[in-house]
Order: C-alpha cells, then sequence, then structure tokens
C-alpha cells in the first residue's frame, strides 16, 4: 500500500547504492522491527516528472504485486507523495557480484548448482506467467544469509505473449545480451533470458564475465571467439535481423572442457543448449531444469552452505540459528517423474 | 492480460459479492438509490471512453479498448473503496485512463490533453450539462499517487475479452457454423458490461460466457450454443446470474433519460464538507489538493478478502496459464459498442477459458 500516511515508519540505516533509475537504502521496518531495502526512484528531468508516476517503478509495482515465488523477491509496501516513490523490499545481504568477484570465496560445484537451482526456479516461474525479465545479470539475482537466491529488479520486464507487439531490443546489459538482440531483433521471447543465464552461469564457473564487450559490435566479436561464428546451419534466420551484419572472420568453436575445467560434461551440455544461436533451439526453463545436470551428483548443496562475501562472515553465524526455521526447505536435486 | 487469473490480485482483492459491494459504497448510496448510482456510472463509464478516444497517445494511436477497460475498472474500483466526495469524478477519470495507458504499455497520454478533452467532451456530447471542469494540469499526478494506494498497488485487470476470444475459438474449431454475426454480438455484448459492476463480481471467463449466452438470445440462436455449453465444466447458476445482470443493465440503461436526468445526478455529487460554497472550479482543484490530507486521518481498512477458496478446475475452468494474446486488432474503435472482433492469433490452449 502506498503510505501517504506515515513516513516515520521507515528509518533509513545506510545508503546501499545507486543505480540509473534509483538509489536504494538499508532501513528499519519501524512497525515489525526487521530490516528492509527501500528503493527510491529518481526524480527525472522536469521532462520525466511530467510523466507521473515513473513508468519503471509502475512496471514493477503492477508485477510484483501479481507473482509470489520463492526465488523472486517480494513487494512489501510502496511508500509515496506526490513528487517521489519508493517501493519496499526484503532485505538481501549481497548479490552474486559481489559474490562472484570475492576471490575469498571457493564456489563448488554443489554451490553453483543451488544457484542455478533456484535462479531457474524463479525464472521458470516468471516464464510461465508469461513474464519476460530481460535484464537478468549477476546482479540482479541477490542472496541472503540464508542462502536464497531471489530474481530482482523488474524495470525491464513485461509481459509477453502478443504477437504483433513491436518490443525494443536495447534491453539486458549488453555482456548478457543475446546475439538476436545484438541483432535488434523486434521480436523475441524467454530466450533472451535464457542466453543471460548461461552467461552467468560460464561467469560462476570462470568467476569473470564470459563475454565483457565493448561495443555492441564487439560484444558480437567477444561471443564468436568463444563460440565460433554461427553459419546459416547454426541459425537459419540470422541474415533476416534489422542490424545484422556479416563477419568475415570465421573464428572456430572453442573446446568447453578446456575452458571450464572444473565444469562436468552435464554442466557444459547445458551450457551449450543455453548458448544456442538460434533462439528456437536455444533451450527453455523447463529442459534446462530437466537437463541432467540437476539429476546427476554433485547434486546442489543445501541453501545455508551457500558462502557469502566476507564482510558478511558473521552473518553465517546467524544462519546456523535459523537454518531450522520454515524459510528453507532443503532441496537438493530435482526429482521429475 | 497474461497470467494466472486465480493467483492474481484481481482475485485475491478485487471480487466482492454484491451485498459486500453495496456496503462499501454505503456512503453514497445515502445520497444516491442504488438505481440512480447505476445510471451515474453508466454516464462515467461513457464519459471515460469518450475521452480516451479523444485523447491519443505520443505516438498519435488511439486508445485500445482494453486501456478504456482497465481505465474504467480502476474508477469503479476506487469509488467502491472510497466515497465520491474524495475525488472529483471528472478529475479521476482522466486520470484513471493516464494511468491505465502506463499500466498497458500503451504509451504517453498527455495530461493536458487528457484534461482539455474532459472539457470538450463534455462539451460536445452533454452540452445540455452546466458544469465547471477543472483544468489545472497537476491534478492528475495527484490523483494518480491517490488512486495507486486506494487501489493497493493493484494494477492489473483481467478483462473477459481474451476468454470470449478462446471460447468463440473453440467453437470454430468444433464446427459451429455463421459464427461471425454471434461473435460481433458477444463483442459488443462485452463492450457493454464494462458499464455494471461485472468485473468486480465475476471471474472474466463466467462474464465472458455470460455474454456469449446473451449474444446467443438476442440472436435467438440459444440452440446452437447449446452443445458447446453442455461440455463445459463451469457453474451455470452463476453464469446465469451474470446473464441477468447483463438484462439488468440493459433495461437500466434503456431507462436512463440523460436529458433529463443527468443534470440532477451531477449536481447530486457529494463535495467535500470543508468547501461547500467555493465555486465548482476550486472545489476540484482543493478536493484534490486536500485528498492526502484525508488520507492521513483514515486509515484505510485492509484489503477485502473474497471469503471462500479458489475455485478448481471443475468450477471454473482450469486455473492454469491462458494462452499468450494481447488484445489485438482493438485500435480504431468508433463508438461504444461498434468494435469488430479482434484478430486470431496465437492460441496454445484454446481448451482454456481464460
Amino acid at each position: 500500500m502506498v503510505e501517504t500516511k506515515s513516513t516515520k515508519r521507515y528509518e533509513k540505516i545506510k545508503h546501499l547504492g545507486e543505480g540509473q533509475f534509483a538509489n536504494v537504502y538499508k532501513a528499519k521496518d519501524n512497525v515489525t522491527g526487521e530490516v528492509v531495502a527501500i528503493k527510491k526512484i529518481k526524480l527525472g528531468s522536469r521532462h520525466e516528472a511530467k510523466d507521473g508516476i515513473n513508468r519503471t517503478a509502475l512496471r514493477e509495482i503492477k508485477l510484483l504485486k501479481e507473482i509470489h515465488h520463492e526465488n523472486i523477491i517480494s513487494l512489501r509496501d510502496v511508500i509515496g507523495n506526490k513528487s517521489s516513490i519508493s517501493l519496499v523490499f526484503d532485505f538481501m545481504e549481497t548479490d552474486l557480484e559481489h559474490l562472484i568477484k570475492d576471490t575469498t570465496i571457493i564456489l563448488s560445484s554443489p554451490h553453483i548448482k543451488n544457484i542455478m537451482m533456484q535462479t531457474f526456479l524463479g525464472l521458470n516461474f516468471l516464464h510461465a506467467n508469461f513474464i519476460l525479465h530481460r535484464d537478468l545479470k549477476p546482479n540482479n539475482l541477490l542472496m541472503n544469509n540464508m542462502g536464497r537466491v531471489k530474481i530482482t529488479d523488474f524495470g525491464l520486464a513485461r509481459f509477453f505473449g502478443s504477437p504483433s507487439r513491436v518490443y525494443t531490443h536495447q534491453v539486458v546489459t549488453r555482456w548478457y545480451r543475446s546475439p538476436e538482440l545484438l541483432y535488434a531483433a523486434k521480436s523475441y521471447g524467454v530466450n533472451v533470458d535464457i542466453w543471460a543465464m548461461g552467461c552467468i552461469f560460464a561467469e560462476l564457473l570462470l568467476r569473470n564475465p564470459i563475454f565483457p564487450g565493448e561495443s555492441d559490435l564487439d560484444q558480437l566479436v567477444k561471443i564468436y571467439r568463444f563460440l565460433g561464428t554461427p553459419t546459416e546451419d547454426d541459425w537459419a534466420l540470422m541474415k533476416q535481423l534489422p542490424d545484422y551484419v556479416e563477419f568475415t572472420e570465421n573464428y572456430p568453436r572453442m573446446d568447453f572442457k578446456a575452458v571450464f575445467t572444473a565444469a562436468g560434461d552435464s554442466a557444459i551440455d547445458l551450457l551449450e543448449r543455453m548458448f544456442e544461436f538460434d533462439p528456437l533451439k536455444r533451450w527453455n526453463t523447463d529442459q534446462c531444469l530437466g537437463s541432467m545436470y540437476f539429476q546427476i551428483e554433485p547434486y546442489a548443496c543445501d541453501d545455508s552452505e551457500l558462502p557469502l562475501p566476507n564482510k558478511n562472515q558473521n552473518a553465517s553465524k546467524r544462519r546456523r540459528i535459523l537454518r531450522d526455521g520454515p524459510e528453507s526447505p532443503p532441496r537438493r536435486r530435482l526429482v521429475f517423474d | 492480460m497474461a497470467g494466472n487469473f486465480w493467483q492474481s490480485s484481481h482475485y485475491e482483492q478485487w471480487i466482492f459479492d454484491k451485498t459486500n459491494l453495496l456496503r462499501m459504497r454505503h456512503e453514497d448510496l445515502k445520497i444516491y438509490s442504488e438505481e440512480e448510482y447505476g445510471k451515474l456510472m453508466i454516464f462515467f463509464s461513457n464519459l471515460v471512453q469518450h475521452i480516451a478516444l479523444e485523447t491519443q497517445n505520443n505516438n498519435g494511436q488511439k486508445v485500445k479498448m482494453q486501456v478504456i477497460a482497465t481505465a474504467f475498472t480502476y474508477f469503479k474500483r476506487f469509488y467502491a473503496r472510497r466515497s465520491l466526495k474524495d475525488i472529483d469524478p471528472f478529475v479521476l477519470a482522466p486520470t484513471c485512463i493516464y494511468l491505465a495507458s502506463k499500466v498497458e504499455e500503451f504509451g504517453m497520454m498527455s495530461t493536458t490533453k487528457l484534461m482539455s478533452s474532459v472539457a470538450n467532451v463534455m462539451k460536445q456530447r452533454w452540452c445540455f450539462i452546466q458544469l465547471e471542469v477543472s483544468q489545472r494540469v497537476g491534478v492528475i499526478h495527484e490523483a494518480e499517487f491517490i488512486i495507486l494506494e486506494i487501489m493497493d498497488c493493484c494494477l492489473i485487470v483481467y478483462h473477459a475479452y481474451r476468454p470470449l476470444t478462446q471460447m468463440i475459438q473453440d467453437m470454430k474449431t468444433n464446427g459451429m457454423k455463421d459464427i461471425d454475426e454471434l461473435e460481433a454480438t458477444s463483442w459488443k455484448v462485452c463492450n457493454d458490461t464494462m458499464r455494471g459492476d461485472f468485473v468486480m463480481l465475476y471471474p472474466p471467463h463466467m462474464i465472458a460466457l455470460g455474454c456469449i449466452i446473451q449474444a446467443a438470445l438476442m440472436l435467438g440462436r440459444e440452440k446452437e450454443i447449446r452443445t458447446f455449453m453442455g461440455d463445459l465444466c463451469v457453474d451455470f447458476e452463476k453464469v446465469y446470474e451474470v446473464v441477468q445482470d447483463i438484462n439488468k443493465l440493459y433495461t437500466l440503461w434503456k431507462g436512463f433519460d440523460e436529458q433529463n436526468e443527468l443534470q440532477r445526478l451531477i449536481d447530486k455529487l457529494p463535495k467535500p464538507s470543508a468547501t461547500p460554497t467555493q465555486p465548482p472550479v476550486q472545489q476540484h482543484q482543493q478536493q484534490v489538493q486536500q485528498m492526502p490530507q484525508q488520507m492521513n486521518n483514515q486509515p484505510m481498512g485492509a484489503p477485502q478478502q473474497r471469503m471462500g477458496h479458489p475455485m478448481g478446475p471443475s468450477h471454473g475452468g482450469p486455473p492454469h496459464h491462458m494462452a499468450p494474446q494481447h488484445m489485438q486488432g482493438m485500435g480504431g474503435l468508433h463508438g461504444m459498442g461498434q468494435m469488430g472482433p479482434p484478430m486470431h492469433q496465437g492460441h496454445q490452449h484454446s481448451g482454456g477459458f481464460m
């Protein structure tokens, strides 16, 4: 509910970060005593202020009000007055970007499998509800001290399934953008989120972004240097995309096993399916969740066994106590009929 | 709108039974009889539709029926929770269109244009009405926040258009002939249901079924749809209640003599008690400016939860995902109820009713 009545319900603790559209604060909810995260949508230019409630915020509100899943951030409250709007979320200790960058942390196969599984479960729920996230990246996958991973930032998300609607291709942070988006496809689907998931999977394994392109063109070069330049056999409709550019250089495909030395065959197989050039061949979330990767040992670890970045070490003590709480049902592997 | 109706905020928070709805409107029903209230809502639904059609978005597109239906749902949701005196309905109407066009990803509408559309539409369509309409632009921005609050941020509305499209498609697949006339009439009826309380009383597939039955009755073709209806697992008592309500709405509408009745209804609109002697223009402004203040003193009640359990498949159609389809081909609407059927595309799940 929009809180016009009490601005005092939430007490700011500290500023956590600044994004393109918002500032995020850690705050205390004086009613429940819980720690929450408050995303205060920035006041735009005078031009934007004319647009009333910020559209990005409105998208988040309308979608998060409808979707409730343990791997998707929940919107607890909306605070607003005539000039600004703030969204109140669960407080999450860290995000995958911090986790990946913290070199003191070892991410084992069970850790990575757990993270991938949680994220896929959240994403599967979104896709089943006809919602595209369109901005998946490590930074948008939050983790709390219980090891629960939640997808956040729905400012670019939208419903899909309207056949003739034209979408913008300027979505998804460049490094996680799929080839069809880089070629400016005007209609696309769940496959753009899967590509981004592939990049995140690779980044968890490599501990570095797999395709850190410096421009849109360089992004394609980085991708092709790794996966090989696609042929028409790989991707039949590629040449029909608006911004298609022919690559004269024929990059060979790298040997995944040599790059991802720690990954097993099932992990590599899944990764290759997520990195199909042709969006129609790329796996969807059901296929990914049903892949061998999630069915064989080593199984995913318990949520509570996931490591936290260093500064949160003392949080892990708390976690042990909370471990038996109802929040964290052990989910070591997926069983399908 | 895609998604799962049975888990939506629409189903969880915004479906009421009739007694409840009356109770929520009790304050306004001290001033208006139920019949008068119904007539007033018919007028405002027409107003919303005409303002929307008068105002294009920044790409010069005409507003789609889906946006209009969402806008008027917001309008009714607001006055289900609050009294007509809390926000001037002539301000809330353009605000709802403004918000709905953003939520439905329709593009930006100018608040200035919307405000002037209100005045234009009143002049053109209801020239016999004496009314000063506020032209202050900021007023929409203020009202936008208030409606978001009163609606508890529930923005996604499930309309009957999608299940209607699917059912008609199913009938075609089942080999029913000459369906175009039935389809067009069902759509017209469906557009008309916007004027009643249907969206706050029944799930969308029931409204859609009611519209098809009503259309068949109007065309004398009820026998032809019997087989189709027979195959459905749905609470038909409830569906016939929808049909009855549609008939009640038509009777009310037919008996509504705007020329003679509307001015009196508008004159009776309750004003905020603090400023009873102000001229109308200022009243409009002050009314909205006062809103946040009023909110301070009157904390909202907890969202009303509908009693009972979500209906399982045996009652209300499969509660899983719907085929992705938005209301395409709905632009270029001319006049109420004149809309053609939508394009049929992308049916993946023709068995469902949502």
